[in-house]
C-alpha cells in the first residue's frame, strides 16, 4: 500500500511540477556529438538540450513545422524552404565530406570520375582488369541524409547511386562499418575519419578540415542551425553558444571548422 | 508512379517496395525454417536428457531476456564479422539477418513446443514407455502428437520474425534489391519505415511507408494463418520420422544449442566484463548518460503497466458478461492486436500525431503521452490473456455461491475474483512491464530522444534506455563509448532475468 501512495505521490509530482526550461533540435547526424558537448554545458545553466538524430532533412522540416525548436542541418536551405517554411539560418561550422575505405587499402586518391564509376556501381572491382581482384563493397547513407545530398551534389551530380549499395544511417555507422570491411568504400563527415579508416584524397587534395575551409578541398558543406524567427530566449542562448568564440574549441576537437576563431 | 513496382531508386524516381516486401517474406521464411526444427529438436531432448533439459530450460528462459535490440547489436559483432571473414561480400546479408531472428525465435518457440510434450497425455508416455521404447524412441514415436503445438508455436515464431525491426537495421545491409542468393543484403519493411520516416512528410519516400505499412499489416494476419493451414492437413506436416535421422537430430539440435549458448553467452559476458573495466578507467561519464533514460524507462514501464491493468481488468470483466460467440470475436480481435508488429503500433501512433498535427498545429508533439499510449495497446492483449488464464483456474462453485447469495457481480469481482487473480495480475504486470521497458520501435516514432531530461510531461521528447541505447550503438564514436554500450546491455540483461525470474517464481508458487 505504501509503495502504491509513493508511486502515486511521485506520479503525481512528476505531471505537475514545473516543466525545466527544454530546447528541443533534431537533423543531422554529423551535429550530435558538438550538440551532445553543449547540452552538458548548457544543463548548468539549467536549459536541456535535447538531441535527436533523423538527418538534415528532418531537421529542416521538424524546425518549419514546429515540432522542435531547432533544426540541424548539413546543407543550406534552398530560397522556397526558407519562404516557405519561415526559417532562419544559423551558421557555425564548416565540415568537409570525405571518401573512406579500410586503412589496409592501397588506393589514396579519386578523380571525380573514378568516384562516379565506383559509387554509381559502373566500376565493381577494385583492380581493373584484374579477375581476381576483390570486389567492391558499397555503403551509402538513407536518402534524408544532409551528407548523402552533399556527396551527391559535389561529387555523383545527375548520376544514381548504384541500388545494390548497403545503406546505413548514421556517421558512426559508416565509420564502423567501413573500418571492418576491408572491401568497403564509403563516406562521412571528415570529423568523424580517425584511425580506423582511411579518408582518400579526391581530385588529388587531401581530406582535411584546413583544405577544406581553404577552398581547396572541394566536398564542403556548412553546419547550420535553423529555427522560426524570433526564437525564444533559451533558443537563442543555445544559438549564441554554439557560435560564440568560446564554443569554437569544442567544435574544433570534434573535428569540424568553426567559422568563428577560438 | 507504381508504389509496388520492382525498383527503389530514389535517385531516378522509382518508389518501388516490391523489394522490400520480398526481403521481410525471405528473411522471416528463413529464420523460420531454421528455427523450427531446431526448437523441435531441442525440446525432445528436453524429455530425453533431463539433466541437460533442466540446463537448456534455463538458456531458453536467459535467451527469451535478451531485447531484438541487442540482438542486432552483438549479430553485428559476431555473424557479420564471421561471414565478411569466411565467406564473401560484406556480410551484412539475408542469410545473417535470418539466422539472427531464428535465434530470437527459438526461445519462445522451444518453450511453447516443451509446453506441448508436457501436454501430451499421461497415458501416450505410459504406453510407449510399457511398450519398450527408450526416452528418445518415445519422443520419435509421439511427434505426430505435437501437431497443435508446433502449428501454433510456429504461427506466433512467424509473425515475430516478420515484423522485428532492430535486428533487420543493423544486419541486413538495407539494400533495397531483389535477390536469391543468401549472401547478399535485403532490406525487410520494418527497417524500411525506420529509414523513410526521416524523409520530407510531401515526399513518395515518406509515402511509401503508408504502403509498406499496409502491406505489413497484412502479412502479420495473414502469413501465421497461412502457415497454421499450411500445417494443419489430413495427415499433419509430419509423419513419424527414421530412427536413425532421429537419432542424430535430437542430440545434433542440442549440442548446436549449448555451443551457441557458450559462444553467444561468453561473447557477451566477455565484453560487458570489459565494459566494467573500461567504464571505470574512462574519463567519460557514465552515470549522467544512462541514469535519466533508465529511470524514464522505469517510469514509462509504470505508466504502461498501471493503464494496462486497469485497462486489462475492465476488459476481461466485460468478457465474462459476453456469450461464447461474442467472447471469440473480441480474442479474435485481441489475437489480431498482439500479433501486430511493434512497429506498427508506434505507426499507428504516428499517424493520430498526424492527424492532431492539422487540427491542432504546433502545440501537438510526439512524447511520452503517446508512448505510453501506444504501449499500453500493444501490451494490453498480454495482460487480457493472462488474466484470463487466471479466471479458468479459479473455482466455478465461487460465482455460483456470490449469484446464490444475492451478491452483484461488482461485489463479486471486487471481493472475491480480483484477490484472487491478484499473482495473475503482477505476472501480466512484469511481462507488459518488461516488454514496454524493452521496446524501441514504438519509442523511435514517437518522439524519443537522446539525452533528453527525465520527462515531466505527457507532451515532452524522452529518452528510454532502449532509444538511447539504439542511439549509441548507432552513433558511437569510440572505444570508450562503446565499452559504456557493453556494460550498459549487460545491466539490462541481468534486469530482463530479474524480472522473468521473478514471474517464473509467481506462476510455481501460484498457478
Amino acid at each position: 500500500m505504501k509503495i502504491s501512495a509513493s508511486f502515486f505521490w511521485l506520479s503525481t509530482y512528476c505531471l505537475f511540477a514545473t516543466p525545466p526550461q527544454r530546447v528541443s533540435m533534431a537533423g543531422g547526424t554529423a551535429h550530435i556529438p558538438v550538440m551532445a558537448e553543449a547540452a552538458s554545458i548548457l544543463a548548468k545553466e539549467n536549459i536541456q538540450l535535447e538531441v535527436s538524430a533523423g538527418g538534415s532533412g528532418v531537421g529542416i522540416s521538424k524546425a518549419g513545422s514546429g515540432l522542435v525548436h531547432i533544426g540541424n542541418s548539413g546543407r543550406p536551405l534552398t530560397p522556397e524552404e526558407k519562404t516557405r517554411l519561415g526559417l532562419e539560418e544559423h551558421r557555425f561550422a564548416l565540415d568537409g565530406i570525405a571518401i573512406i575505405v579500410h586503412p589496409r587499402n592501397p588506393l589514396k586518391n579519386l578523380t571525380q570520375k573514378e568516384a562516379q564509376a565506383i559509387f554509381s556501381g559502373e566500376r565493381s572491382i577494385w583492380i581493373p582488369f584484374n579477375a581476381a581482384s576483390p570486389k567492391i563493397t558499397l555503403y551509402t547513407r538513407e536518402e534524408a541524409s544532409g551528407t548523402r545530398q552533399t556527396f551527391k551534389e559535389g561529387v555523383m551530380q545527375s548520376i544514381p547511386f548504384a541500388p545494390h549499395a548497403h545503406v546505413l544511417t548514421s556517421n558512426g555507422a559508416m565509420k564502423l562499418a567501413i573500418s571492418r570491411d576491408p572491401n568497403g568504400i564509403g563516406f562521412c563527415s571528415i570529423g568523424h575519419v580517425d584511425a580506423s579508416v582511411k579518408a582518400l584524397a579526391f581530385s588529388g587534395v587531401e581530406a582535411t578540415q584546413t583544405l577544406a575551409a581553404s577552398g581547396a578541398y572541394s566536398l564542403v558543406r556548412p553546419l547550420l542551425m535553423v529555427t522560426k524567427s524570433n526564437p525564444s530566449p533559451e533558443v537563442k542562448r543555445v544559438l549564441t553558444l554554439i557560435q560564440s568564440p568560446g564554443f569554437a574549441s569544442h567544435i574544433q576537437a570534434h573535428g569540424y571548422l568553426p567559422l568563428v576563431t577560438p | 508512379m507504381n508504389p509496388f513496382s520492382l525498383t527503389w531508386q530514389p535517385d531516378l524516381g522509382l518508389w518501388g517496395i516490391t523489394p522490400m516486401i520480398a526481403g521481410s517474406l525471405q528473411s522471416a521464411c528463413l529464420a523460420w525454417l531454421i528455427a523450427m526444427p531446431w526448437a523441435v529438436g531441442l525440446s525432445a531432448a528436453v524429455w530425453v536428457w533431463p539433466t541437460w533439459g533442466r540446463l537448456v530450460t534455463l538458456g531458453l528462459r536467459g535467451w527469451v531476456g535478451i531485447p531484438s535490440l541487442l540482438y542486432g547489436f552483438f549479430s553485428v559483432c559476431i555473424w557479420v564479422e564471421l561471414l565478411r571473414t569466411w565467406g564473401t561480400g560484406s556480410g551484412y546479408s539475408w542469410l545473417v539477418t535470418s539466422l539472427t531472428l531464428a535465434l530470437l525465435i527459438l526461445p519462445p518457440l522451444s518453450l511453447c513446443l516443451l509446453e506441448g510434450w508436457r501436454q501430451l497425455s499421461a497415458s501416450m508416455w505410459r504406453t510407449a514407455s510399457l511398450l519398450g521404447y527408450s526416452p528418445l524412441e518415445r519422443t520419435r514415436m509421439l511427434l505426430p502428437a505435437l501437431l497443435p503445438s508446433v502449428r501454433q508455436g510456429g504461427a506466433l515464431a512467424l509473425g515475430r520474425a516478420l515484423g522485428d525491426c532492430m535486428i533487420a537495421l543493423f544486419v541486413s545491409g538495407n539494400i533495397p534489391q531483389l535477390t536469391v542468393n543468401p549472401l547478399e543484403g535485403i532490406r525487410t519493411l520494418p527497417a524500411h519505415m525506420v529509414l523513410t520516416a526521416n524523409m520530407e512528410a510531401t515526399s513518395r519516400g515518406f509515402a511509401s511507408i503508408f504502403y509498406g505499412a499496409g502491406v505489413l499489416a497484412l502479412l502479420s494476419m495473414g502469413l501465421p494463418k497461412v502457415c497454421m493451414m499450411a500445417m494443419g492437413g489430413k495427415r499433419g506436416c509430419f509423419s513419424i520420422p527414421s530412427r536413425w535421422i532421429w537419432s542424430l537430430f535430437v542430440p545434433g539440435s542440442l549440442g548446436l544449442f549449448l555451443i551457441a549458448c557458450l559462444g553467444m553467452g561468453g561473447y557477451i559476458g566477455y565484453r560487458v566484463l570489459q565494459g566494467i573495466f573500461v567504464a571505470l578507467s574512462s574519463p567519460l561519464p557514465f552515470l549522467p548518460i544512462w541514469l535519466t533514460p533508465l529511470l524514464t524507462s522505469l517510469w514509462l514501464g509504470i505508466w504502461v503497466v498501471g493503464i494496462v491493468i486497469a485497462g486489462g481488468i475492465g476488459l476481461t470483466m466485460y468478457m465474462s458478461t459476453l456469450g461464447s460467440r461474442s467472447i471469440a470475436i473480441w480474442e479474435s480481435g485481441l489475437q489480431l492486436l498482439g500479433g501486430l508488429p511493434s512497429i506498427l503500433i508506434g505507426f499507428l501512433g504516428v499517424m493520430v500525431l498526424w492527424v492532431w498535427h492539422g487540427y491542432f498545429g504546433e502545440s501537438a508533439r510526439g512524447g511520452m503521452g503517446l508512448a505510453v499510449v501506444c504501449l499500453s495497446l500493444l501490451t494490453l492483449p498480454t495482460m487480457v490473456h493472462v488474466l484470463r488464464a487466471g479466471l479458468a483456474q479459479l473455482p466455478l462453485e465461487w460465482k455460483h455461491t456470490c449469484r446464490l447469495l444475492g451478491y452483484s457481480p461488482r461485489w463479486m469481482w471486487m471481493k472475491i475474483l480480483l484477490p484472487a487473480l491478484r499473482p495473475s495480475l503482477i505476472t501480466g504486470s512484469l511481462l507488459v512491464f518488461l516488454r514496454a521497458f524493452e521496446d524501441t520501435a514504438v519509442c523511435l516514432l514517437t518522439g524519443a530522444v537522446a539525452f533528453a531530461a527525465f520527462p515531466t510531461q505527457w507532451g515532452e521528447a524522452f529518452s528510454p534506455l532502449s532509444f538511447q541505447l539504439f542511439f549509441l550503438a548507432d552513433q558511437y564514436r569510440n572505444e570508450g563509448e562503446l565499452a559504456q554500450l557493453y556494460l550498459v546491455s549487460g545491466i539490462w540483461i541481468a534486469m530482463a532475468w530479474g524480472i522473468l525470474a521473478l514471474v517464473s517464481r509467481f506462476q510455481r508458487r501460484f498457478l
